[in-house]
């Protein structure tokens, strides 16, 4: 069934919508989810609301890709869940991931943080236009879908090695950008 | 900027640029032959070292990815598939019914499998 199909059962308020969506997207949600949380408990009850999510917001979103859509869902959910379960235990996988972007991303300002994540998120956006395909798809699965370096390079056809420090490059090459936007202090 | 400030503002990644990362592994999914298997498992074996780094002895094979998969390994067949609620591991005709999730497996079966993966170069 295609996309298209699956939106018109969600207009049509069919309980088979969320059936196929899962058929379809279900292994692609699980992996964002386990990605960050790596519980498999907790990644489920994460994608069963992303599809509750789905339901509620469609209609009236008539989103286009459906699964970069669900898959939006799946992460914000499963980020927050994972803070929440942060103060009983961490997270290894996500963290080494969140402290790679650390050491590039700061803002001056910690008062009016929801401003400063905006301007550094779009500042983030910018810099990402400036990159190659390749490093852009590298940056994206490490640091938004959470994958490993060894997923990367699986995915990429090369070798671990190579993904470590193309990543190390284009975080280096943030951290200069975010210099020159007068972002980083 | 708390790790809280780093999740959000990667969240905020524009949704064609996701799209874009998307579309790289749904090559790998969806597409056949060689590399598709050894993507799966790439994955299957990732999935179980991490197990065994924290063995409970309990875990969810279907996550590993091994349904559908078929391995020659010392000239024995293991065929994985799913029936129902169950996952079937067929070894050389002789049949081996599981459920699909909590499954109870040994160290010594994780590491077996473990070994037929990096046999591989996975």
């Amino acid at each position: 069934m295609d996309d298209q199909e699956i939106i018109e059962l969600f207009f049509a308020r069919s309980e088979q919508a969320i059936t196929q969506l899962q058929g379809k997207y279900g292994n692609r949600c699980m992996q964002v989810a386990w990605n960050i949380l790596n519980n498999r408990l907790d990644a489920e009850e994460c994608v069963n609301d992303a599809y509750l999510a789905a339901w509620n917001t469609i209609p009236p979103q008539k989103p286009n890709p459906l699964l970069t859509y669900v898959c939006h869902i799946v992460r914000n959910l499963s980020i927050k869940r994972y803070h929440a379960n942060t103060a009983r235990k961490r997270n290894s996988h996500y963290d080494v991931a969140l402290d790679e972007l650390g050491e590039c991303i700061q803002t001056k300002d910690t008062v009016e943080n929801e401003l400063a994540v905006k301007e550094l998120a779009d500042a983030i956006n910018n810099f990402l236009g400036t990159l190659s395909r390749e490093n852009r798809i590298m940056f994206i699965r490490r640091y938004w879908f959470a994958d490993s370096v060894a997923d990367i390079a699986v995915m990429l056809g090369t070798s671990s090695k190579i993904v470590s420090l193309r990543l190390l490059r284009v975080r280096k090459g943030l951290k200069k950008y975010l210099e020159k936007e007068g972002i980083w202090v | 900027m708390n790790k809280a400030d780093i999740s959000q503002t990667i969240s905020q990644i524009d949704l064609n640029y996701i799209q874009e990362a998307m579309e790289a592994d749904k090559v790998l999914l969806n597409g056949k032959g060689k590399e598709k298997q050894m993507w799966r498992f790439h994955k299957a074996h990732r999935f179980i070292e991490e197990i065994l780094e924290g063995y409970t002895g309990t875990t969810d094979i279907t996550a590993m990815g091994l349904q559908d998969m078929v391995i020659k390994y010392e000239d024995v067949m293991y065929v994985f598939s799913v029936e129902g609620d169950v996952l079937v591991m067929d070894v050389d005709g002789g049949k081996v019914s599981i459920p699909r999730t909590q499954i109870e497996l040994s160290y010594e079966d994780l590491e077996t499998l473990l070994n037929i993966f990096s046999n591989y170069g996975v």
